[in-house]
């Protein structure tokens, strides 16, 4: 390979080609057409859209379910999670319930929620805490008791009380295991927001993608496609990095 | 001569002055009401934008503070229960289904929008006269060999939601002309896409309301007629507005506003100038169809009252049809006003 | 099986089962008297569901949608199976993909239904090809990275076995990368899952996602509730599946391990 194209970054020349051969693609070829963007139609659409209030609006309306929805998880789940984590019986008795809630995935009660709630913002961020609270509790519980045995055993030599435990080896571990959980949930969060409004009518992105898909125009269906995987890769990385940089102690 | 005129100027400024005064009073004097209506994006939900934007609905003490839009009225029900909005639009079919299956507490409180009286039994004779008067349509491709109700049987028709007004309408039309109801294939889609999906081919009929109708001419495509036309024999009101039976009773001023509003936006809609107002109210705002293919739309008629047998009507066609499994007593659906 | 073990594995039902029991007691108790229309007395949903799914609507419904399930799923792992061996033995291809596939897989996978609905309609089609899709990424992602973690010991004994490149990755970089392989696997079959009932969601006349939607849309309350609760029993019912299957693959991963 030429030694200039050699110090640019793989992903870059990765993701021109890709948009190139997204171009050729929806040019030229069967899929060229009315329900196919190209990828400058995207692109236009796409920063169209970012000069627009009411894009910026349903973008806003989307984190606000995610963010909201997610603290209450937290609330929830985490306080739960610890007492439940603490007492071998209480963690055995709710893992087999909390396992199977965890694994519903949210889109699944979205019918009832849509009678119960209605469609909009709330339903979302009652999705949201769906969505989050089961294995962010159940993933706090293991972290409560995957503390360290040899540490725990040390201070029981010593006599260090149940405060002392928890709060030099079952915190510890606790706190890498949540933080693994909030990742996965942040994620999550975007996710269900967005699949609320979609297929819920909550708001937010998802309606919005709702709606432009429903009246056909794919460019801007699109745009709002590119957008979401922007964000969702954006947000990932920052979360990859903040989980190294705050949760030290587990070399994860 | 000149005598006269100043005494004409004068008077007509002291009227002016008192009527001035009368207004700027009465307008802030009772704090307005505020209500949020849910609707769906077709032309005759024009009225309530253009109430707002007129003071039709200040002059009787509400302020419509959010208009939202739901791709069908099944899901804009369910919103009214949970108390997102305050009034919400629904056909009589989508009223009963709510009604009848979930035991919904809903009240009707006006009409929204419907056929003349006696307009229907004209219709029903001659093709042309429905295609004048109705607003709901189905589309289908000129060249996929649908040609009368019955050949829809086997086919793929997309409605907005089903079991509502066009799954039991377009039902209703196939079984007359002697086909097999149970054989169509109904899917969901909204109005907006339904077009673009039937010119793919991937579906190939469509239920259309105005300004989709019109849409569906304009595209090149053709109306097979109207179903709405084929349902219902001598209501009136099709489209209505309801609240719950909650706000009702709790809100008796309000309700009492609303109605007053609705009938004086009603008899506006009727009037050549007035129905122009409401498109562009209505359109391409709310339905994202331009305006002069909204123009092409059979107006909608707003009837000024409702009567029980716009509910009765349906529920017994509905258990004919076996959409509802039992009778269904409308009588406490409506208002005792229009009992 | 002895009377110890079998004891232990009573006692293991009785603590995971507790819970569940008083949770569904309490919820038929109190949704006796209900008069709220959205929320039924338990008893009547179950009434329901027996009447639904016992067996009527499975197969106007329930069948179509597994079928669509599994018909995408395995098209997913094929295809990210496939794909990822080939690109996972090349670091060099690894490095220019990645950007790629993780960029689609940060897409909600939900959200690719309605681009499908524009290019392929609303038949059978369409929804395969959602599920194939977003499905195969997480397969796709873990494929690589477990086939470019080899063992350096490993690798080392290949060349000096002199294996040719096809039995390499046949014999060890694949053998060798299935715990990994596995969890992608499991992540897949969530969203298949997911992307199959939201396809049914967004415009579908047939399948469990279509009926409980359908129920919605006529106030059938009883019927919407009989579809979600299928609906929540599947997942968890596809979950357990896996484990299964995961763990008879797997036994010799899990006993190093434990070894170790």
């Amino acid at each position: 390979m030429p030694a200039v194209l050699r110090r640019i970054p793989a992903g870059v020349i990765s993701t021109v080609v890709a948009l190139i051969v997204w171009q050729i693609i929806g040019s030229v070829g069967p899929l060229a057409g009315d329900s196919f963007a190209t990828a400058t139609e995207a692109i236009a659409a796409l920063v169209e859209f970012l000069g627009q209030s009411d894009f910026w609006t349903a973008v806003w309306q989307t984190l606000q379910m995610a963010i909201i929805g997610l603290l209450i998880s937290v609330v929830i789940a985490v306080p739960l999670g610890f007492l439940i984590g603490l007492s071998r019986f209480s963690y055995r008795s709710t893992k087999f319930t909390f396992d199977f809630l965890k694994v519903i995935p949210p889109i699944v009660i979205i019918p009832i929620a849509i009678l119960v709630i209605g469609p909009d913002v709330k339903m979302g961020v009652v999705l949201v805490v769906f969505a989050n609270t089961f294995s962010m509790a159940i993933q706090t519980a293991y972290g409560v008791r995957d503390a360290d045995p040899v540490l725990l055993e040390t201070m029981r030599c010593y006599r260090m009380g149940l405060a002392k435990q928890i709060r030099y080896a079952r915190l510890p571990s606790a706190a890498v295991q949540i933080g693994i959980a909030l990742r996965l949930a942040i994620s999550a969060s975007l996710v269900v927001s967005v699949v609320a409004g979609l297929v819920g009518g909550a708001g937010g992105l998802g309606s919005l993608l709702a709606l432009t898909q429903s009246s056909g125009n794919a460019d801007e269906t699109y745009a709002i496609i590119l957008f979401l995987g922007i964000i969702g890769v954006a947000v990932s990385r920052l979360l990859v990095r903040t989980q190294r940089r705050v949760i030290f102690w587990s070399g994860k | 001569m000149s005598n006269i005129r100043r005494k004409g100027v004068a008077l007509a400024g002291v009227v002016g002055v008192i009527a001035a005064a009368a207004l700027a009073t009465a307008a802030p004097a009772s704090a307005a009401t505020n209500i949020k209506v849910g609707t769906v994006a077709i032309n005759a939900m024009g009225t309530i934008p253009w109430g707002q934007a007129s003071g039709v609905f200040a002059k009787n003490g509400l302020n419509v503070t959010e208009i939202k839009i739901y791709p069908a009225p099944p899901p804009s029900l369910a919103a009214l229960a949970a108390g997102a909005v305050d009034f919400d639009y629904a056909p009589s079919i989508a009223i009963i289904n709510a009604y009848a299956n979930a035991g919904m507490a809903l009240k009707v409180v006006a009409p929204a929008d419907g056929y003349p009286a006696g307009s229907l039994t004209a219709a029903k004779k001659s093709a042309a006269a429905a295609a004048k008067l109705d607003d709901t349509g189905v589309c289908v491709n000129p060249t996929g060999g649908i040609n009368r109700w019955k050949d829809l049987a086997g086919k793929t028709v997309s409605v907005p939601a089903r079991g509502t007004q066009g799954e039991v309408t377009i039902s209703q039309a196939v079984k007359a002309d002697g086909g097999n109801p149970a054989a169509v294939n109904y899917v969901t889609l909204p109005f907006g896409a339904a077009i673009d999906t039937l010119k793919s081919g991937k579906t190939q009929a469509a239920f259309t309301v105005e300004p989709f109708t019109s849409s569906c001419t304009s595209s090149g495509l053709k109306n097979l007629g109207s179903p709405g036309v084929q349902f219902f024999t001598d209501e009136v009101a099709i489209g209505m507005w309801v609240t719950t039976a909650k706000f009702a009773a709790e809100n008796p001023a309000a309700v009492a506003g609303f109605q007053k509003s609705i009938a004086e936006l009603g008899r506006f809609g009727n009037t050549k100038a007035g129905w122009d107002k409401i498109l562009q109210s209505a359109n391409p705002a709310y339905t994202d169809v331009d305006i002069a293919t909204a123009r092409k739309a059979n107006p909608s008629y707003f009837p000024a009252t409702i009567v029980a047998n716009d509910l009765k009507g349906p529920a017994a066609k509905m258990l004919a049809l076996g959409f509802l499994k039992k009778p269904l007593d409308t009588a406490g659906l409506l208002l005792k006003q229009y009992r | 099986m002895n009377a110890r073990r079998l004891w232990r594995w009573l006692l293991a039902i009785l603590v995971a089962g507790w819970l569940p029991v008083i949770l569904i007691t309490w919820w038929w108790k109190s949704s006796a008297t209900s008069d709220n229309p959205f929320f039924p007395p338990l008893e009547m949903i179950w009434e329901q569901f027996k009447l639904n799914w016992v067996f009527t609507n499975v197969p106007i419904h329930l069948v179509p949608s597994l079928e669509n399930l599994f018909t995408g799923f395995a098209i997913a792992v094929v295809v990210g199976i496939g794909l990822g061996a080939l690109i996972g033995t090349s670091a060099g291809a690894a490095r220019y993909v990645e950007p790629i596939v993780d960029f689609f897989r940060s897409i909600p996978p939900v959200a690719l239904v309605p681009v499908f609905i524009l290019l392929l309609g609303l038949d059978s089609g369409m929804r395969i090809a959602s599920i194939s899709f977003a499905a195969a990424f997480p397969i796709l992602i873990s494929t690589i990275e477990g086939v470019r973690q080899t063992n350096a010991v490993l690798l080392d004994t290949a060349t000096v076995f002199r294996l040719s490149p096809a039995r390499l990755l046949w014999q060890v970089r694949l053998p060798n990368a299935m715990p990994v392989v596995f969890g992608g696997l499991q992540v897949g079959l969530q969203i298949a899952f997911i992307v199959t009932v939201a396809s049914e969601y967004l415009g579908s006349g047939f399948g469990l996602g279509a009926f409980t939607l359908t129920a919605t849309d006529t106030f059938n309350i009883l019927d919407a509730w009989t579809g979600v609760l299928l609906l929540g029993l599947l997942g968890y019912v596809l979950s357990l599946v896996f484990d299964l299957v995961e763990r008879a693959s797997l036994g010799w991963y899990y006993g190093q391990k434990k070894l170790a």
